[in-house]
């Protein structure tokens, strides 16, 4: 094959081809079409189940659709119906404050955790067991433990602060208190993930930069400032995004705990899609909140790959 | 070992591919049920289609000249308990195919919470059940999103045992949407007022009848420690429970007994801003700031244990299952927990009934044998079973007299009586959501009961205006 891939021909041969040409000889090569009709399966797949729903649903977010008759069209209808209807907007609001309880809280304690297990300590396999057991725990198993721990009259949380003199408190039934303690089971849900993640990235970090360190006298903190943290800052980026996208997608947990409630104190676009979807059957308005949705975390990836390339 | 090419490489590639896929594809021939031998009752009734002849003797008279249908029928199911499974996995199904041979029922167990979706995603991709409970507010939306079979035509090829004129009228009227019969009811969720007869003793009141006697009693029974309730003379609702939906399942009964009404008859006007509604969510409010009965959000159920059977509530409303699942939970305490007939309020003694239903569905393959199963699973025997096993009130008269009936399920059969239906209109579900956040506004005190009914008033006419 030529330099310059397989599109390329030797030099004497270029000006007597033109670009079609070119292509069709390439396309005619036996490798090149066994290549591609062994692709045609996932491609085909990839259609059906990515490309083909996420079309249809962006049609669908331009009509009304209630399955009883087919879709109307309506133009921006449903978008103007996203950022006026007043359940949405705190929708929209709610799911900014989950990110933002969740994403630097999470960042911050599984960094915490890989640091603290990264070292030599006895007994270290277990502890990165336990942490990470959250993980594979099915979400609906996690809510439903949880209910019972934050129940207000008989939950384990109450108890434990009633026997210092705190509390009771509402924690899934105050307006003021459900949307924090839903954060508080995605960080515990996501720390061992993210601590998985950090843990390799600090096996990245060359001894020799502490051993330096430590023959200029730098204390721990100086090395975890000067060294670790600026080190891990891809890693950082890569969780923080990945956290904040799984965040804005969560829908488990609400369903689980509080389905929106109370008096939509925890409500997210997710669970507003589910409603919308399953409850009232107005596909349009679904398909217009999800495609909402799928801009923010768009939005989000995009961010992410732009610091990326500015960090290489 | 020879090297392999790469064309024998792609052969054998592509044959592993092709072989696997057509693995998958293939489906495996139904292994031939065993055919149960024909009772007498079924002989007698059964048409010249009969089943194959069994390992048992048939009758000289009754040699089978034509093969059974061969016909899988499939229900789902949201209102069951493991007692309900169990009748009608080992008792309900097998009965139904020993009576119709060649029928083989399949029961698809699901639960409220996510039932609305699995039926639309069934629909949506064509593989909807044949027969399906439904909900209290379901009948209209099943005509309008044109899911449901009229049943009209089904229901007059019903035995003579099976009965339509047993349905209580009221009910009949509630699943028959522009003139057509669209579902059979298979429970009524009455709900009466329960109450511990122990702590209303202790507290030395008799059973309320009244709004106001109902206040007296519940200062009465109810318990501060701190400046907190630690006991409530009244339990409103449910905070988590089942969703946004538990605070108006519990005010509208206090609706009705306060003579207001959601939506006018034909469904077109918007009534919950008027006098009536107002002044409930007022009493309401009273209840909590006023009088101080009950918190709001009032206790958590702990797992299956409600309030009153934990004895932090006095009274409730509550549905036809308090009984059944107070003994199931908590038998300690299930001997002090009787049902009274509604509360009397400015409007009138009413509560509420939510009447469920099975449907057929409009894309079920053999509607006639579709209604066979709902026939037998709405038939007088199955349904005494089935509502005495899951708590519910039976909808046919008959079963007022059943000798299974304790006297708190005769209390709510009584109440059924007084008990009001929600209006026929397709959109109640897209309704109760600002109800209900109106309601916690109010509850909450962060909102006058006026001011946060006109806005969900506001919110529900654009809601009707959409259609």
């Amino acid at each position: 094959m030529a330099k310059g891939g397989p599109l390329s021909l030797a030099p004497s041969l270029k000006p007597q081809l033109g670009h079609w040409a070119r292509l069709r000889r390439y396309l005619s090569r036996q490798e090149v079409q066994t290549a591609y009709a062994f692709l045609a399966v996932p491609m085909l797949l990839l259609f059906l189940i990515k490309i083909y729903p996420v079309a249809y649903n962006l049609y669908l977010s331009f009509t009304r659709y209630e399955m009883v008759r087919a879709p109307q069209w309506i133009g921006l209808g449903n978008y103007v119906w996203v950022f006026t209807e007043r359940v949405n907007q705190k929708a929209l609001v709610n799911t900014l404050l989950y990110a933002i309880g969740a994403v630097p809280t999470g960042t911050a304690l599984a960094l915490l955790v890989a640091v603290l297990l990264n070292r030599p300590l006895p007994g270290r396999v277990v502890y990165r067991t336990l942490y990470y057991m959250p993980v594979v725990t099915s979400a609906v198993v996690v809510s439903m433990v949880w209910r019972l721990i934050y129940n207000t009259q008989s939950g384990l949380l109450n108890s434990l602060l009633a026997d210092i003199g705190l509390g009771p408190y509402q924690w899934l039934t105050s307006e003021q208190l459900a949307l924090p303690s839903l954060i508080i089971v995605m960080v515990w849900g996501g720390i061992g993930y993210n601590m998985i993640t950090y843990l390799a990235g600090l096996q990245d970090i060359p001894p020799e930069l502490y051993e330096a360190a430590r023959i200029d006298g730098a204390n721990e903190w100086q090395y975890f400032r000067h060294i670790t943290l600026p080190l891990l800052n891809p890693v950082t980026l890569f969780v923080v995004v990945n956290l904040a996208v799984s965040v804005f997608r969560n829908f488990g947990i609400v369903f689980m705990m509080t389905q929106g409630g109370p008096n939509y104190a925890t409500t997210n676009l997710v669970w507003e899609v589910y409603t919308n979807a399953f409850s009232f059957l107005r596909f349009g308005r679904a398909a217009a909140l999800s495609v909402v949705l799928l801009l923010i975390v768009l939005l989000i990836s995009v961010i992410q790959f732009r610091l990326i390339q500015v960090e290489d | 070992m020879g090297r392999v090419t790469r064309r024998q490489f792609i052969g054998m590639a592509t044959m592993t591919v092709a072989g696997g896929l057509l693995t998958a594809c293939a489906q495996p021939k139904p292994t031939p049920e065993p055919t149960p031998a024909p009772t007498a009752a079924a002989a007698a009734t059964e048409p010249a289609a009969a089943t194959a002849p069994a390992a048992t003797a048939v009758p000289a008279t009754e040699v089978p000249t034509v093969a059974a249908k061969q016909v899988t029928l499939t229900v789902s199911l949201a209102d069951w308990n493991p007692d309900v499974q169990n009748y009608i996995d080992k008792e309900a199904v097998p009965d139904f195919q020993t009576k119709f041979p060649g029928r083989q029922v399949k029961v698809n167990y699901s639960d409220w919470n996510r039932f609305n979706e699995e039926l639309t995603t069934a629909f949506a991709g064509g593989v909807a059940p044949d027969v399906f409970q439904g909900g209290a507010v379901w009948a209209p939306q099943m005509a309008q999103r044109n899911w449901a079979l009229p049943l009209d035509d089904l229901i007059k090829t019903a035995s003579t045992d099976w009965e339509w004129a047993d349905f209580y009228p009221a009910l009949q009227d509630d699943v028959t949407i522009e003139g057509k019969v669209l579902a059979v009811p298979y429970r009524m969720d009455t709900r009466p007022m329960w109450y511990r007869e122990d702590i209303l003793k202790e507290a030395g009141v008799e059973v309320p009848t009244t709004w106001d006697e109902m206040i007296t009693a519940a200062k009465a029974c109810a318990k501060m420690e701190n400046g907190k309730i630690t006991r409530e003379g009244w339990h409103f609702a449910d905070p988590v429970a089942s969703g946004w939906q538990n605070d108006w399942q519990a005010y509208v009964i206090f609706l009705d007994q306060a003579g207001g009404m959601l939506l006018s008859d034909d469904g077109k006007e918007c009534l919950i801003d008027q006098q009536p509604a107002i002044d409930t969510l007022q009493f309401l409010v009273d209840m909590i700031y006023k009088h101080n009965i009950m918190p709001y959000p009032g206790f958590e159920p702990q797992g299956d244990k409600s309030a009153l059977m934990l004895g932090t509530a006095a009274m409730l409303n509550g549905g036809s299952d308090v009984e059944v699942r107070s003994l199931k939970f908590s038998p300690e305490t299930a001997g002090f927990i009787k049902a009274a007939l509604p509360l009397k309020g400015p409007g009138g003694q009413f509560t509420h009934t939510w009447v469920n239903k099975y449907f057929i569905a409009k894309t079920a393959k053999d509607p006639q044998e579709a209604w066979a199963l709902l026939e037998y699973l709405t038939a007088k025997p199955t349904l005494q079973k089935y509502d005495t096993l899951a708590g519910y009130i039976s909808p046919r008269k008959s079963a007022a007299d059943s000798p299974d009936l304790t006297p708190s399920m005769k209390v709510c059969m009584n109440a059924t009586a007084m008990a009001k239906v929600f209006p026929k209109y397709y959109r109640l579900l897209d309704i109760f959501r600002p109800m209900a956040n109106a309601l916690a506004e109010a509850l909450s005190n962060k909102t006058a009961p006026k001011e946060a009914l006109t806005t969900a008033a506001t919110e529900i006419r654009k809601i009707l205006a959409e259609g």
